[in-house]
């Protein structure tokens, strides 16, 4: 018996001596970062981790297009909401609010990670270069997005290694933009030819371009008014149009029609967000098409909340013969399910205006093995050749010197697709052309309308107003329509009514200035 | 006939015989009877007979019976005696359970409370938590709600975390136990439990006490131990009841002339068209309806049934035991309730003087089912009460409501609600766990004094949750995305528990007495997960077996592992019964740290001094207790996650991205992970009083506490910009001070017998200090759509961790609060409008108080509008016995807590054509009834929480009532039986409080930072139960 308690004990020695290595247990639910990024298919997956933040509701979902990009395009349809971002009325606490500016960030740190290990794979070197562009582009495309709605933000450039690393001060707006300039140019001499893929979801080099032109003419507007810019606007522009593949579609509602079918034009539709369905569960779908597009509860069509209203002006703006009206305006309802006929406004209620829908996306044209009642699976472009050419001219008209004769042509392509004149047996082709000769001034003025035709309720109405300067004014001169509006669309006229001079910017989230000990709140907040 | 007679001694000895019996006349079996000043030593049977040995008759006999006063007998010539054991009311000599030993409650120096298990064992409960409330001083107990099978919070001195688990470490027979509720991981051990098979509950409250569990010891300890054998005949019980449950109390909803008048309000051209059809039907009419009660639709009167059987005995050599138990208690909802069957075996034997050896099993199989009536998130009409209150009570149309799934009059894109019956009958969701225990151990004497003992357990959960939504559920019906959908899940768990222990007992020179006790432990726990879920189901009929034949739709698996290495030793000394000193250390290492971090030290130091003992307390006699007691330690807390300390990445269904359409899953950082993190410490320092008088028919123990926890292990919130929400950090100070009382009394001990124990704790939580740059920490409760943003509670430097936050309500406005223009009222200018723009306000809509006076109601007009923590609580039992009647009557209360009854948010706010509201809604302002108190309808749009919907939760309840009757010895005798008691038990019969929702004991999505909070809790039930209780 004493042997075996002594055995007993010696067990017990054994195990003391052995404890360190008896409480040392591994993970085996998720790998840690240090074993990680090893090969290209790893690699390739947390660069799959960098892209989903643009396809979260918080981003290009919805926020980006429909609650963040409140204009004189659309109106907040959802009148029971009382207090939301789109109103202007929120507190710093609101949740939107923080939703957004933490998936970009999240993604900025996933980029971050992705860059810090990339050396480490095992993979082939062209291919790393590859990857290590698109981070590197997205990281500033977050960024872009990040200052273009909040101002001033802090600019992490390394990966968040303890939680401790809480603090950090907002850059300053040209640390920020050379930040986003220099990154996407490097990007651009790694990423992938657009002809590589076929499809428009991976960032290729026309994306780049095409993204530079955008950030240069931020750059040359509001806030950081650099008008140096406005060369490397056209330069980058010019480089997409040079390029000699892109084109615009014959038809323009084609385009959209194209994002609810599945089918890439590239050549058109140059970067998109890519929605997905996996079975049954909506885990890679947005709300494209449901929180704005035609309004009904056939779920044969597709439901849609029809949540994005149309402001009348804007619809009065456009030429009658001008097919992007009743493309991004619809002019007829659905029938209920099963049917899905389509129903016209009747005579009273077509007049009204305000009761119509952001209709550019419909999801009577959603392929999808099941429609979701709440989310669809239709991309949502991010950059257009449509939106390069009017760049090109806004920018080119905007430099020292006579215009090129290239920015009207370019402005002249835009208008003739839109009145018809690409498609087979068009005729008097230059019928919708802008006068030739017009001044610089008239020429802005016609640029600033043309986008809006064009590009309307693409996410770009608010960023447009804002770098012109313009944005606060536009939105207060709405407000004299209110008056003539119908009585149960008035409440179409909250966020004008709200609107002031604070709200250029979006306010810092409570989260960040409670934590953050160096953030700096906007001014009005 | 079994005599036990030890010593035979020759000579002019005389036998002596007799019975010994309870003040009831029942024989006691097994009572020791001693030859005073020999060692002869005899033991009654089971007929409470016995025979002893005597050397003369004119000796003394003792007669010893564990919770009886000892009784020492002249015998005076007499060899025939009756005994009349007397039930003690001191608890001075009872063995409290210590953790790693056992100790005299007169010797002990930290402060321990005892549950008295024959008062608990009379309520009708499936597990003793649910009967622990008001039983022990400073032990807080908080049911969330009342399904059979909810989680049950318990708190032992205070919230002592901000984001973690507050709850005890859970000690059952020796194996620890964290967080049993959790419900993340496998079959819940408490669950498992049946309440009759349980000894002894003894809760560790102060450092002294808890040290010994070292790093899980900062929230207390609770120690179970189970029945065993017992030096006996062998005995066989059987103990069973039967009984009803129904609600407490119901919800009245608006009858249909109501409902139809409150449409009327919110929308007059829809109502005329519908329900006054178009002025085919008169308002009037509706007021000779009936209409459905939904409420009646799906509760019912519930029954409860319980058999439990048990069989032990032993010699002095071998000692074992067996029970049997099966309970089904079915809930007050449809298709909702608990079942379990469960059995033990334990074995006890002496192998030789020295080495003793001992083995128990338990196997315990339940199922829990029955749709959770709160736990929706994503909109608040998602809970089944909802449905109950909020449907319609009429249709104008042929329409038969309680046949339709969907309401046809409601716009199905804008609602959630659906028939409460069908969803009750046809979503299923049922957890069936399973769990088997062995422990074994081996004590052996290695010297004289120096005992070593080696335990262990082993313990294997498993738990399977299956949900199905039929094609006549809210999420499973043929507009859904899912359509017919289900789910299996399986979740499996592992653990071992070894400990070694030396223990070394001896008293010196008579006066020093040395009691001191070495170990080693190891345990290691692992769990994994597994599951699937498929939609579109082809064939209905086939319930979860047709899984096969839909589509796949999400799979889940898990698995994770965690190990704890301890060396602990303890030393208690105690000098001539006066002075008492206890020190104990405890180092442990947890797999959960890294690093330097992983080993965690745990002192504590108690002293006691035994005045009653002294000299000078020798006269007066009248005190038969007098004990002081103090102590300080330090005890600590690792409830974080397995994995916390580490960095993750992971791939999860929603990180991926489609490149054309084929989609990529993404691999993201899901967690920071914080190397650093170290063991949660909190320091504790304790004095107490235990008073006695005239022989213990009066006692009082009173304690005093301060504990102070630090380095908290807090999910700290992180500057988002870093890319994490949040991150585990020991950040963050908690103090809770609080005084505890308890009081024992035996008024009448005669042939009516009345012994009564009364206890009240106060406790005083005080946050002082959260993550580095916050001064207060806002947190929102999930129960639904816009609700889930709305920040409901506040934790603010110096105030409780948890209060509730909102605005302050002002009434309603009122016509004077207007211009009018002979069409439209318009707010006058000067006033604030309640958080919705200025142009919506009506007359009749909410007003709220506009602190700061900027003339909007916003987010800086919010307060703390409520404390959801008590100021006391406590409990009084009442035991009285008479002849054969015995009646024990149990009253719980608890006092100065606020409830936020977010219920009333929704049902008396008028927000939505087609739906019902509670009764109280009458009382609304509506041009017709100007002086209306509550809001208009649709005129509290402004989604905030403000004092208007926080109620006092105070109450007295009279919790448990049990009347016995045992049959007569004389007649049972006749039948084979020892014992029989017939009795009645009522639970939870009355509940006096001034809150108007189901039950103020409620506390949905409970946590550290939101208590009190009430939204679509299921109701909690009133049991009767009748039942009978025979010993062979």
């Amino acid at each position: 018996m004493k042997k075996i308690i002594l055995t007993g004990f010696l067990g017990v020695f054994l195990l003391i001596t052995s404890c360190n290595k008896f409480l040392e247990e591994t993970p085996t639910d998720f790998v840690a970062p240090a074993n990680y990024y090893t090969n290209e298919k790893e690699v390739f997956s947390a660069l799959a981790g960098v892209y989903d933040i643009l396809g979260k509701t918080g981003t290009y979902g919805r926020y980006l297009f429909f609650e963040m990009d409140m204009s004189d395009e659309s109106y907040f349809g959802l009148s029971s909401t009382s207090q939301d971002i789109a109103l202007l009325n929120y507190d710093i606490g609101d949740t939107k609010l923080l939703t957004t500016w933490s998936l970009l960030y999240e993604g900025i740190n996933r980029a971050n990670m992705l860059l810090e290990n990339i050396d480490k794979a095992d993979m082939p070197d062209n291919l790393r270069e590859v990857y290590r562009g698109e981070a590197l582009f997205l990281r500033a495309y977050y960024y872009f997005v990040l200052t273009t709605n909040w101002g001033r933000i802090p600019l992490r450039l390394s990966s968040t290694k303890t939680p401790s690393d809480v603090d950090m001060a907002p850059a300053t707006y040209t640390e920020i933009y050379g930040q986003i300039a220099s990154d996407m140019e490097t990007a651009a001499d790694k990423v992938a030819d657009i002809t590589t893929f076929n499809n428009a979801g991976r960032v290729s080099k026309s994306a780049v371009w095409g993204v530079l032109a955008r950030v240069n003419l931020k750059m040359a507007g509001a806030p950081l008014r650099d008008i140096s810019r406005y060369a490397e606007a056209k330069k980058w522009a010019e480089k997409v149009i040079n390029f000699g593949y892109h084109r615009l579609n014959a038809d323009y509602s084609q385009v959209f029609k194209n994002h609810a079918q599945g089918v890439y034009d590239t050549r058109e539709s140059i970067w998109e967000v890519e929605f997905s369905y996996i079975s049954g569960a909506q885990h890679e779908e947005g709300m494209v098409g449901s929180i704005n597009g035609i309004g009904t509860s056939n779920t044969t069509v597709g439901y849609s909340y029809g949540a994005q209203r149309v402001m009348k002006p804007y619809y009065d703006l456009f030429d009658e013969d001008d097919e992007r009206r009743d493309w991004n305006i619809n002019t007829y309802t659905y029938a209920t399910a099963p049917s899905t006929a389509q129903v016209p406004y009747a005579a009273g209620t077509a007049a009204i205006i305000y009761n119509r829908y952001a209709s550019k996306w419909r999801r009577e044209f959603e392929v999808s093995p099941q429609k979701s009642t709440n989310t669809t699976v239709i991309n949502f472009p991010l950059l257009r050749y449509a939106d390069v050419l009017l760049m090109y001219a806004e920018a080119d008209n905007m430099l020292p010197g006579n215009r090129s004769t290239q920015a009207d042509e370019y402005v002249n392509m835009v208008r003739r697709r839109a009145f018809g004149k690409l498609k087979a047996g068009a005729t008097d082709i230059e019928a919708a052309d802008l006068s030739p000769g017009l001044d610089e001034v008239l020429f802005q003025q016609a640029i600033q309308k043309e986008r809006s035709f064009e590009l309307g309720f693409e996410g770009l109405r608010r960023f447009d107003l804002i770098r012109w300067g313009t944005y606060i004014l536009t939105m207060e001169n709405l407000r004299t329509y209110k008056a003539s509006a119908n009585s149960s669309y008035q409440f179409g006229f909250r966020t004008v009514e709200n609107i002031s001079d604070r709200d250029t910017l979006f306010a810092i989230p409570r989260n960040e200035m409670t934590v953050n000990k160096l953030m700096e709140q906007n001014n009005g907040w | 006939m079994m005599i036990c007679s030890v010593t035979l001694v020759y000579g002019q000895e005389r036998q002596v015989t007799g019975r010994v019996l309870n003040n009831n006349g029942e024989p006691l079996e097994a009572v020791t009877v001693k030859v005073d000043g020999s060692n002869t030593v005899s033991r009654t049977n089971s007929n409470g007979a016995f025979s002893i040995k005597v050397p003369n008759t004119n000796g003394r006999l003792v007669f010893n019976y564990l919770g009886y006063e000892t009784q020492t007998v002249q015998l005076d010539g007499r060899t025939v005696l009756d005994i009349k054991m007397v039930q003690s009311s001191s608890m001075l000599e009872d063995v409290v359970v210590i953790g790693y030993g056992e100790q005299k409650r007169s010797d002990l120096t930290g402060a321990i409370g005892s549950v008295k298990m024959k008062d608990l064992q009379k309520a009708p409960v499936k597990s003793f938590d649910e009967a622990l409330a008001g039983r022990v001083a400073g032990v807080q107990v908080t049911s969330s709600e009342g399904q059979p099978g909810s989680t049950i919070d318990i708190v032992i001195r205070g919230i002592g975390s901000i984001t973690q688990n507050v709850g005890p470490l859970y000690v059952i027979d020796g194996m620890p136990v964290e967080s049993p509720n959790d419900g993340g991981l496998a079959a819940n051990p408490i669950n498992a439990l049946d309440p009759a098979d349980i000894e002894s509950i003894d809760i560790l409250k102060d450092a002294s006490a808890t040290a010994i569990y070292g790093a899980r010891g900062g929230n207390g300890v609770v120690i179970i131990t189970t029945k065993r054998g017992a030096l006996s005949a062998p005995t066989i019980a059987y103990n069973t009841y039967y009984g009803f449950q129904n609600s407490t109390r119901r919800q009245e909803v608006l009858g249909p002339y109501d409902f139809v008048k409150l449409q009327w309000d919110i929308d007059s051209v829809r109502t005329k068209g519908l329900y006054l059809q178009g002025g085919e039907v008169d308002m009037e009419d509706y007021k000779l309806l009936d209409g459905i009660n939904w409420e009646n639709q799906v509760m019912r009167t519930a029954p409860m049934s319980n058999h439990h059987l048990s069989f032990k005995g032993g010699t002095a050599q071998t000692k074992y035991s067996a029970s049997l138990s099966r309970i089904n208690q079915e809930g007050i909802i449809l298709n909702s309730g608990f079942n379990r069957t469960q059995g033990r075996i334990t074995l006890d034997q002496e192998v030789n003087k020295k080495l003793k050896l001992g083995l128990d099993a338990s196997y315990s199989n339940y199922k829990n089912y029955g749709t959770p009536t709160s736990t929706a998130g994503y909109n608040h009409e998602l809970n089944l009460l909802f449905s109950v209150w909020a449907y319609r009570p009429v249709s104008v149309t042929n329409t038969n409501l309680l046949e339709e799934g969907l309401d046809p009059e409601i716009e199905q894109s804008q609602e959630h609600r659906f028939n409460p019956i069908m969803t009750t009958q046809n979503e299923l969701r049922e957890n069936y766990g399973t769990t088997f225990t062995v422990n074994g151990y081996a004590e052996y004497e290695l010297f004289k004094n120096l005992k070593y003992k080696l335990s262990g357990t082993f313990y294997k959960g498993n738990r399977r949750y299956d949900t199905f939504n039929g094609s006549n559920s809210r999420t499973g019906h043929e507009f859904t995305n899912f359509q017919l959908n289900g789910s299996r899940a399986f979740y499996e768990s592992d653990r071992w528990y070894v400990s070694n222990q030396l223990t070394y007992i001896k008293t010196f020179a008579k006066k020093h007495y040395v009691n001191a006790m070495a170990g080693f432990t190891a345990e290691r726990t692992s769990g994994l997960n597994f599951g699937a879920m498929a939609i579109r189901l082809q064939n209905e009929n086939l319930g979860l077996s047709g899984l096969d034949e839909g589509e796949p739709n999400s799979i889940s698996s898990f698995s994770t592992a965690a190990s704890m290495a301890s060396f602990m030793a303890r030393a208690m000394y105690s000098y001539d019964s006066r002075y008492l000193f206890t020190v104990t250390n405890r180092l442990d290492g947890s797999s959960r740290l890294l690093g330097d971090n992983v080993y965690g030290f745990f002192p504590s130091f108690a002293a006691a001094w035994r005045i009653n003992n002294e000299q000078f307390m020798k006269r007066a006699t009248w005190v038969s207790n007098a004990k002081l007691r103090a102590s300080w330690g330090r005890t600590g807390n690792n409830a974080i996650g397995n994995f916390a300390a580490h960095a993750a990445l992971q791939s999860q269904n929603t990180s991926g991205y489609g490149f054309g359409g084929s989609v990529i899953r993404g691999v993201i950082p899901t967690s920071l992970g914080n190397a650093a993190l170290k063991w949660e410490a909190s320091e504790q320092t304790d004095i107490g009083l235990d008073m006695g008088f005239f022989k213990e028919r009066l006692t009082f123990t009173v304690d005093l506490y301060r504990k102070k926890s630090h380095d908290l292990l807090m999910n700290a919130n992180l500057s988002p910009s870093t890319g994490y929400s949040s991150a585990m950090k020991n950040i963050g100070k908690i103090q809770n001070d609080g005084l505890e009382l308890t009081l024992g009394f035996v008024p009448v001990r005669k042939a009516f017998t009345w012994t009564s124990d009364f206890n009240i704790s106060f406790n005083r939580n005080k946050v002082l200090a959260l993550v580095d740059n916050e001064t207060s920490r806002l947190t929102a409760v999930g129960w639904g759509d816009d609700w889930r943003t709305v920040e409901a509670y506040v934790a603010k430097i110096g105030q409780p961790v948890s209060q509730f936050y909102g605005v302050l309500w002002d009434g309603v406005y009122t016509y004077d609060d207007f211009d009018f223009d002979g069409v439209n009222y318009t707010l006058k200018p000067t006033l604030t409008a309640n958080g919705m723009g200025a142009n919506t306000i009506q007359p009749g809509h909410i007003k709220y108080k506009d602190l700061n006076g900027d003339r909007l109601i916003n987010e800086y007009d919010k307060v703390v509008i409520g404390n959801p923590l008590p100021k006391h609580f406590g409990g009084w039992s009442n035991n009285f016995m008479y002849k054969g009647f015995d009646l024990s009557v149990f009253l719980q209360w608890s006092y100065g807590n606020d409830i936020l009854n977010a219920n009333r948010l929704i049902m008396e706010s008028g927000y939505k054509y087609n739906t019902n509201q509670f009764a109280t809604y009458r009382d609304r302002w509506s041009p017709s009834n100007p002086d209306g108190t509550l809001p208009a309808a649709r005129g509290s749009l402004y989604k905030t929480y403000s004092d208007r919907v926080v109620e006092d939760g105070s109450f007295l309840r009279l919790k448990t009532v049990s009347l016995g009757y045992n049959l007569p010895t004389n007649y049972i005798s006749k039948v084979k039986l020892s014992q029989a008691r017939l009795y009645f038990t009522a639970q939870n019969l009355h509940t006096w409080t001034n809150y108007s929702g189901y039950d103020p004991e409620v506390s949905i999505r409970a946590s550290a930072l939101v208590s009190g909070f009430d939204y679509s809790a299921y109701p909690r039930a009133r049991t009767y139960t009748f039942g009978l209780n025979v010993t062979f």
